[in-house]
């Protein structure tokens, strides 16, 4: 390797590793995108539980719902920002980004990799704020320094798996803004058919079905088992397959439709 | 004016002018996916999502609350309306086809009200898959025929109202990202800080004040008291919401020109 060979080779790891700090150093030089990434969540944190808890949690006090809502506002947050992802990725490849890319010896797989990896690192920065914001409104965390860690962990194992789906959509649609239109109202449905707003059996009965499955609800479920205590173990497993079956199907897609673009 | 061809001087006629350029504008959204998607779809998936999450915990408070919850996606989708007409009026204003316009000889102001009158009939559009929706799922007009025409003009006079307020903030910013950005901000409080979704008991006593008081809680109102509610006087808070709607509307058609006429 370290002997320069006539021609360079593509190697995935090194490759996503530049694209990854390439990805890192745009964030980092335009810190409102981090920002107002992290801001729509906790404005619908305010904005909703202000009204919801008295509804959905009658007799309760405002603090118990904020802690028991916070892990959705989390997760909505990543959800919608899989949608920036996208648009990124999109935008690379028409303002020629992608072109220049191409002829160089590079691996296909690490210009998407490498914006998926920095975006958990933006994904991590929205955690860290919505959960923020919470503990001040009254989210706590009471299952120690591992569920700490394992809290974080949850949503942003869920956002890499989600953003490959993003992205494989992102190369193939035909037009960037009506695939933003139907992934927004997709996004919404998932967020909302979710036990983060309610619980299970407070969904009407053809949602409850949806709710169980919705990837959305393990998240949610198992950041709070790791915040409050509880079993986290099948939500956690939930999150894990729903992960690697997203990268490994959306994944393949995104890759092979990268590769073929000429 | 008459079909006799006169000279060459082709002359400005505001009504014939506004009316072409509505016509530019219908044919532009119907041929834009996203845009019916946010006019028919959205609201109705905002509807279906509201009922399912808050449906039950709301029915164990003792509201109905798909006869609650119809007026208030008739008002949202009037936002989306209103939040239309700031992008289109950004990329026209960004995109060269006002200074396209400039150079003829047309009315000064009917690019605004093309915007305007295209906007309205997406409104209508929205307003009347809304309500078919609702009749399906159990929303019933309670006061009769007369009344629902009530509820559907003071719903289209608030959608005029904010289509002019975002068409003003649309041309005043120009640049569509910014614009969805700031409309947005706006957006969310006015939606949410309201009784539109929940009733203002629902909110802690210190918000309550401004949730009873703000304007979208009074057009809410007004669309329940003429539908649903029966309990309400229909007249009293219809002229409460005319009021609002007409005093929004005077506050940004006085700023429409500064706004329209100083676009780059």
């Amino acid at each position: 390797m370290s002997t320069a060979p006539a021609t360079p080779r593509a190697s995935a790891w090194a490759d996503t590793a530049i694209l990854t700090g390439r990805g890192l150093l745009l964030m980092a030089r335009s810190p409102a995108t981090v920002t107002m990434t992290a801001a729509f969540p906790v404005i619908l944190l305010l904005l909703l539980s202000v009204s919801f808890a008295e509804i959905v949690m009658p007799g309760g006090s405002y603090a118990d719902y904020v802690n028991y809502s916070v892990p959705l506002f989390a997760a909505m947050g990543i959800t919608f920002a899989t949608l920036s992802t996208a648009n990124a990725v999109h935008a690379d490849r028409i303002a020629g980004f992608d072109d220049r890319l191409r002829t160089l010896p590079l691996s296909p797989v690490a210009p998407l990799a490498g914006r998926i990896i920095a975006d958990t690192a933006r994904n991590l920065a929205t955690v860290a704020i919505v959960t923020g914001v919470g503990m001040a409104l009254g989210f706590r965390f009471e299952n120690g320094l591992l569920g700490i860690v394992a809290y974080f962990v949850v949503p942003l194992l869920y956002g890499f798996g989600l953003a490959w789906l993003m992205v494989a959509v992102a190369l193939h649609a035909a037009s960037a803004e009506s695939a933003n239109a139907a992934l927004n109202a997709l996004l919404l449905v998932l967020s909302f058919l979710s036990t983060g707003f309610v619980r299970l059996a407070d969904l009407p009965g053809w949602a409850q079905p949806i709710a169980s499955a919705n990837p959305i609800s393990h998240v949610v479920d198992a950041m709070r088992a790791f915040a409050h205590g509880g079993s986290a173990g099948d939500h956690l497993l939930a999150v894990a397959a729903w992960a690697v079956g997203l990268t490994a199907v959306f994944g393949t897609l995104a890759v092979r439709r990268y590769a073929r673009r000429g | 004016m008459t079909s006799t061809a006169d000279t060459g001087r082709a002359r400005a006629s505001f009504a014939t002018d506004a009316l072409s350029l509505t016509g530019r504008h219908v044919r532009l959204m119907s041929r834009r996916p996203s845009s019916m998607i946010s006019a028919l779809v959205l609201p109705l998936v905002f509807a279906g999502l509201f009922l399912a999450v808050l449906g039950r915990p709301m029915e164990r408070t003792g509201v109905d609350y798909v006869q609650y919850l119809v007026p208030a996606v008739v008002i949202q989708a009037m936002f989306f309306t209103a939040i239309s007409a700031s992008i289109w009026a950004a990329e026209d204003a960004s995109g060269g086809m006002i200074d396209r316009l400039r150079s003829m000889p047309i009315s000064r102001m009917s690019p605004v009200f093309g915007l305007l009158g295209g906007e309205l009939t997406r409104a209508v559009a929205s307003i009347a898959v809304l309500i078919g929706a609702g009749y399906l799922v159990g929303f019933r007009f309670e006061h009769g025929p007369l009344w629902a025409v009530v509820f559907a003009l003071i719903a289209l006079g608030w959608a005029a109202a904010g289509c002019l307020a975002y068409l003003v903030l649309g041309f005043a910013i120009a640049k569509v990202e910014t614009v969805q950005v700031v409309g947005g901000l706006i957006y969310y409080p006015l939606l949410l800080v309201s009784n539109l979704f929940v009733p203002a008991r629902a909110f802690p006593d210190w918000l309550r004040p401004i949730v009873e008081n703000q304007p979208f809680s009074r057009i809410a109102d007004a669309l329940r008291a003429v539908s649903t509610d029966t309990t309400a006087d229909p007249a009293g808070t219809t002229l409460l919401a005319v009021g609002w709607t007409l005093a929004v509307i005077a506050l940004f058609a006085a700023l429409a020109p500064r706004a329209f006429g100083r676009t780059p």
